[in-house]
């Protein structure tokens, strides 16, 4: 056999041997999603599909953030006897914090917390480069509105989870004054609203609350 | 945005990073551990496994090597793992696979020579086989190899020349039974 032939066959090889027809991309990563969900439930969901919309819908406005607040209150006042909470500890993640008939107090909290945890970690990130994109006001506004709430709800009986809204209620407040362009020249801000994140490690405190919280 | 830079995202906790640098690298990835196993389901199996551990070690992701080295690594280490695993499991049946290669022989010396070329990719030596399948046939550098399978470029080279040794040895016996 000449070189050539040789060649020939090698490189018919590449275009022949254990070649894939297609690459099933969607189906595998929804297998790689469903299988972290399962070793994690903290892991609420990877990548956007999962999180319809995104953080567009996020961004309620003035009457979304008067509607959100009502059905806080609604939830919080008008569900009937909630029953107490066991006392859980700080680092544990697996008790149950709030019992299954509190189902709707359940919801709204599991999804303030995750959308706490979005906010916190974008502007974690974003901590680097010592600027913010997007204006973060409403959205901490409207997160410190439904904190607030929640604190005086059953929710907040609570230890952990009332210890977990009193930190994020001050780092809210500051992030919520941070505006238009005030936000991208936010650089003495930024380090100290991190600097509370990390001292208070609230992004941790979230992740191990979350499937408490009934994910 | 940067592989570097998805990765520090992601470990912030955004999630849809991570599936920004699964979208960026999951077809070559892809690529190879079908070429490495040959089976539809073996690759779809070993690519997930790859990017669930992956996703599990970031935080011990040291940023020495790119993103892509590094998760190529992962994809090698876990397809030839799990093909061990086959193989022992399918040792009886391909032994009997075997009996019947060889006892099947075409008229046309070209479809034979690529049938036998086949076989004798699949039965290259382990070591070998991965490097011949990520230079010449998926046109990865001996520096991308030597990176991802953490050995010298040199090592990778001298592979690459025995596993091309060996297949042309195979198959100049069998073109030398057409030519006579």
């Amino acid at each position: 056999m000449t070189d050539d032939e040789f060649e020939d066959l090698i490189n018919e090889a590449g275009a022949r041997y254990n070649l894939p027809a297609g690459i099933p991309r969607e189906e595998m990563w929804e297998a790689i999603q469903a299988e972290l969900r399962q070793a994690s439930p903290a892991v609420v969901s990877i990548g956007s599909r999962l999180r319809p919309g995104g953080w567009a819908r996020l961004n309620l406005g003035s009457r979304g953030m008067a509607t959100a607040a009502a059905a806080l209150l609604i939830l919080g006042i008008g569900v009937g006897r909630m029953s107490v909470p066991r006392p859980l500890a700080p680092s544990a993640g697996a008790a149950t914090v709030i019992s299954d008939s509190e189902v709707p107090l359940r919801m709204v909290t599991r999804q303030h917390l995750a959308d706490t945890e979005a906010l916190l970690s974008m502007i974690s990130t974003d901590a680097r480069t010592g600027r913010i994109e997007g204006d973060v006001g409403p959205w901490a506004a409207r997160l410190l509105l439904e904190t607030r709430l929640l604190m005086t709800s059953e929710v907040g009986q609570n230890v952990a989870v009332a210890e977990l809204l009193r930190d994020l209620e001050l780092i809210l407040v500051q992030v919520a004054g941070l505006s238009g362009d005030r936000a991208r020249r936010a650089g003495e801000d930024m380090e100290l609203i991190t600097e509370g994140m990390n001292d208070q490690n609230v992004i941790m405190r979230i992740r191990a609350l979350l499937p408490a919280a009934g994910i | 945005m940067t592989d570097a830079e998805l990765v520090e995202r992601t470990l912030a906790g955004d999630e849809r990073a991570f599936q920004e640098l699964y979208e960026r690298h999951v077809d070559r990835v892809f690529r190879l551990t079908y070429r490495m196993s040959g089976e539809d389901d073996l690759a779809r199996d070993y690519t997930q496994e790859t990017f669930v551990r992956a996703y599990k070690g970031l935080d011990r992701f040291r940023g020495d090597a790119s993103f892509s080295t590094w998760v190529h690594s992962i994809a090698v280490s876990t397809t030839l793992n799990g093909l061990r695993q086959v193989k022992r499991r399918r040792g009886r049946e391909r032994a009997l696979d075997e009996g019947v290669h060889v006892a099947v022989r075409t008229r046309e010396p070209e479809p034979y020579l690529r049938t036998r070329l086949k076989e004798a990719i699949d039965r290259l030596p382990e070591l070998y086989r991965t490097v011949f399948l990520m230079h010449d046939l998926e046109g990865y550098t001996h520096s991308e190899i030597a990176a991802t399978l953490e050995v010298a470029e040199g090592t990778s080279k001298a592979r690459l020349s025995r596993a091309r040794a060996k297949l042309r040895a195979v198959l100049g016996d069998l073109s030398e039974e057409f030519a006579q």
